[in-house]
């Protein structure tokens, strides 16, 4: 797959993963490596470049087990983007159905 | 290859990033790993998980550095320049047309037009100010009216207060609209100027 293709897309992911509820990193990138063919350590650039463009920020939680987890949290700015990247993946999809002529929604 | 091995590594690694970033990302690593060790997992299979340490860095690397320096392989180069060369040598050979263009027609024609406009705009607003001034002037003069003319006066003075409203916001959005049409003008000029046709 194309490698800025699935960028957008893991983005999408990501920020979808974050819109109910905070999540820490190991829960993201264990999530996202089950479904996706992708490592776990490739989730954690995602998190510090989605991070560095102020999609979400970050927070330590002390957790029972362990040491602090560190949670990601959705900006208003990363729901703006998620509302965005939703509909270009729709919009995208709709489109590729309609030229591989499987079921649109 | 255990906790130890895979994050010494991943600092190799990343030795180019600047050291507080380094550390930063370490301590993600290391949470990851202590999660999964909490989940009874070993550190073999976690480090398998999270992909090889080059194969990591590799990203945080990529997304450090900016854009631009990315396409270093020939064919990108090859690719970017054939694309890049043709549109370049065209455009410069009709800017200077268009400028020309742009400064004889702006300085010919323009200017004239866009100053009878101004002052057109200029002169409709003496409407709305000279009415303005009108019952200001009979509000002042309202204690030498005789009783029998008031209603008529008021009248007036109300009908005169309409017109003057309603004239200023007819100049408000003419005046909005040549400020706009005007903005996006020049706009267009300076893209003509840079870009040619």
């Amino acid at each position: 797959m194309n490698v800025q293709f699935k960028k957008g897309v893991l983005d999408l992911c990501v920020l979808s993963m974050l819109k109910d509820s905070d999540c820490y990193g190991y829960e993201l990138a264990n999530t996202l490596s089950e479904l996706i063919k992708i490592s776990d350590g490739a989730v954690y650039p995602l998190l510090r470049k989605l991070a560095s463009d102020g999609f979400v920020t970050t927070y330590l939680q002390e957790s029972q087990s362990g040491p602090p987890r560190k949670y990601y949290s959705l900006t208003a700015m990363g729901q703006k983007q998620l509302k965005e990247l939703m509909e270009e993946w729709i919009s995208f999809t709709e489109s590729v159905n309609k030229i591989v002529g499987g079921t649109s929604s | 290859m255990t906790k130890q091995d895979y994050l010494s590594a991943l600092r190799a690694y990343l030795a180019k990033l600047p050291s507080d970033e380094v550390e930063d990302i370490l301590r993600d690593f290391e949470e990851h790993f202590s999660i999964g060790l909490s989940q009874d997992k070993t550190e073999q299979e976690i480090a398998a998980e999270l992909g090889s340490p080059a194969e990591v860095a590799k990203t945080y690397i990529d997304e450090t550095i900016p854009e631009g320096f990315e396409a270093t392989t020939a064919g990108a180069r090859v690719t970017g320049q054939t694309i890049a060369a043709a549109p370049v040598a065209k455009a410069e050979k009709d800017v200077s047309g268009a400028r020309v263009f742009v400064v004889l027609f702006n300085l010919l024609v323009f200017i004239w037009v866009w100053i009878s406009i101004a002052m057109t705009v200029l002169g409709f607003w003496m409407l709305p100010i000279g009415l303005i001034i009108a019952v200001i002037a009979m509000l002042i003069a309202i204690a030498a009216v005789p009783a029998a003319a008031m209603a008529f006066y008021i009248f007036l003075l109300l009908g005169l207060l309409f017109l003057a409203i309603a004239t200023g916001i007819a100049m408000f959005f003419a005046t909005k609209g040549f400020i706009w049409v005007t903005v996006e003008y020049v706009k267009w000029n300076k893209k003509i100027y840079k870009e040619g046709f």
